[in-house]
């Protein structure tokens, strides 16, 4: 259920969908759900977000709007997009169509470890999810082994 | 480094992908181009436009969700937990973090509705914390700077050759006009600058920044005159003795509207206060000098006019900040 709403960026090629409950929903709904599903209780948000625990609840109660600053201070605390906490609205990806290009290294270090060819993509995906880095260093090239100790990184994780 | 920037080939490139005329200029036209659509972002919200605030916005906007790293144990926990989140593009950050690298931003795989689309992780362990603030807006410049062609490549972590990519260069000096924005330091131009000033300025409006950086860019963002100077013992190119020279240079705009130049590695003038405090006679110095003075064995000189200077020790070097008053 849902109804798309495409308000294309066509230089990013994202679009905004409301979903059918967050549409019906208030500001003050979706910052409660947020911090509920977040785990975080409504005097923590508060205190972290320099706000009496009173002026939140009547927010989340909707009563009360918040300024922008508020909202703001809140969508920080809870690593909330703002879009969402505002309007319901998520940003999705466009899929790309171009077809996936592996890089060498990448393909070496796949046969090396036997990965299946979906597990060689995850592993792409991966490292491409890093969109900047800054270092003091200086760049270099992703090698076999660098691609092997991302694997085994991710891999440790889940104690496999 | 404007200069070489200005001419290489991925910067004009990233700057006819963001659709600017660039001409000859394409760093400005990249700072312009940020500088606007951070202004679009502040008129859209009204919010308080401190430094810590416009960062603040800027990255919600942007929609990136800044994650401050104090500890190695932080930084371990932290990726266990985004790996588990399923943001494997972390797997590496607490490796990462060790040998050097400052931030990392990533594209959420896993992301639920309410979470920002990116994750900025950002070392503050140690002393990377004193440079978190630079680190954080370089993070959002690249987030700024983003075309459907640098998401859809590989790019950064597969140039080729061994040397800072030009991109993160241009981001530096994006980064650098960003996080010292403007209008927060006009009110203090009525003063003549000096380091205290500079600290004064640093500690009330930017408090997050370090005192190397708030130096570059509050000169940077200055509506007046100013060149900054780091003097170091440096040798000529292909010899070996060593004289105090101009290691680094930079010429603020409005200086270089007046038609000042200044070039790296002339030597520092025999009568200059430079000398004083680097020989130790004076902590701290100061004095009226002409650019003119600063002249190379082949005769080139700076040009300006006459500026105050003022220099202070810093380590093994002497920093210091030439001003019209």
């Amino acid at each position: 259920m849902g109804q798309s709403v495409s308000r294309g960026n066509s230089q990013f090629g994202v679009r905004f969908r409301l979903t059918g409950v967050e549409s019906m929903a208030s500001v003050g709904d979706r910052i409660r759900e947020t911090r509920e599903h977040k785990g975080i209780n409504q005097d923590r948000l508060a205190e972290k977000a320099n706000i009496s625990k009173g002026f939140l609840s009547d927010i989340e109660n909707g009563k009360r709007n918040p300024s922008s600053d508020n909202l703001l201070r809140i969508a920080n605390v809870l690593g909330a997009s703002l879009d969402y906490l505002m309007k319901g609205e998520t940003q999705e990806e466009h899929q790309t169509t171009r077809p996936v290009q592996i890089p060498p290294e990448l393909s070496t270090a796949a046969q090396q470890l036997n990965l299946s060819f979906s597990q060689t993509i995850a592993l792409l995906d991966a490292h491409r999810s890093v969109i900047a880095r800054r270092s003091a260093r200086k760049t270099k090239n992703f090698e076999v082994e660098d691609w092997i100790a991302l694997h085994n990184a991710i891999r440790g994780v889940f104690g496999e | 480094m404007t200069e070489r920037l200005n001419s290489n080939l991925t910067v004009r490139t990233l700057a006819r992908d963001l659709g600017l005329a660039a001409g000859p200029d394409p760093v400005s036209a990249v700072v312009k181009f940020c500088q606007a659509r951070i202004r679009k972002m502040l008129a859209e919200m009204d919010c308080t436009q401190d430094a810590c605030g416009i960062l603040s916005l800027t990255a919600a906007k942007l929609d990136t969700e800044f994650v401050d790293v104090h500890s190695e144990q932080e930084a371990q926990a932290l990726q266990q937990k985004f790996v588990m989140a399923g943001e494997t593009g972390l797997a590496l950050m607490e490796k990462e973090f060790a040998t050097g690298v400052l931030g990392i931003t990533v594209l959420r795989l896993n992301k639920k509705p309410f979470e920002r689309r990116y994750i900025s992780v950002i070392n503050c362990c140690g002393r990377n914390g004193e440079r978190a603030y630079f680190t954080k807006w370089h993070e959002l410049v690249h987030l700024l700077t983003l075309t459907d062609q640098s998401r859809l490549s590989f790019r950064r972590t597969h140039v080729a050759v061994d040397m800072k990519d030009p991109e993160e260069s241009l981001v530096d000096v994006v980064a650098g006009h960003l996080a010292f924005h403007p209008p927060l330091i006009r009110p203090y131009a009525k003063r003549p600058l000096s380091f205290e000033l500079i600290e004064e300025i640093r500690a009330s409006v930017f408090p997050e920044a370090s005192r190397t950086a708030a130096i570059l860019g509050i000169t940077k963002a200055w509506p007046h005159a100013v060149v900054v100077v780091k003097a170091a013992l440096r040798s000529k190119r292909g010899m070996t003795t060593k004289q105090l020279r101009a290691a680094d240079v930079s010429v603020n705009q409005a200086a270089v509207d007046e038609g000042v130049a200044a070039i790296r590695n002339f030597r520092v003038p025999e009568g200059s206060v430079i000398h004083d405090v680097f020989a130790g006679r004076a902590n701290r110095a100061e004095g009226t000098e002409p650019m003119e003075g600063w002249v190379s064995s082949d005769g080139s000189r700076w040009s300006g006019g006459e500026f105050v200077v003022r220099a202070i020790r810093l380590g093994d070097c002497v920093q210091a900040i030439f001003t019209r008053n």
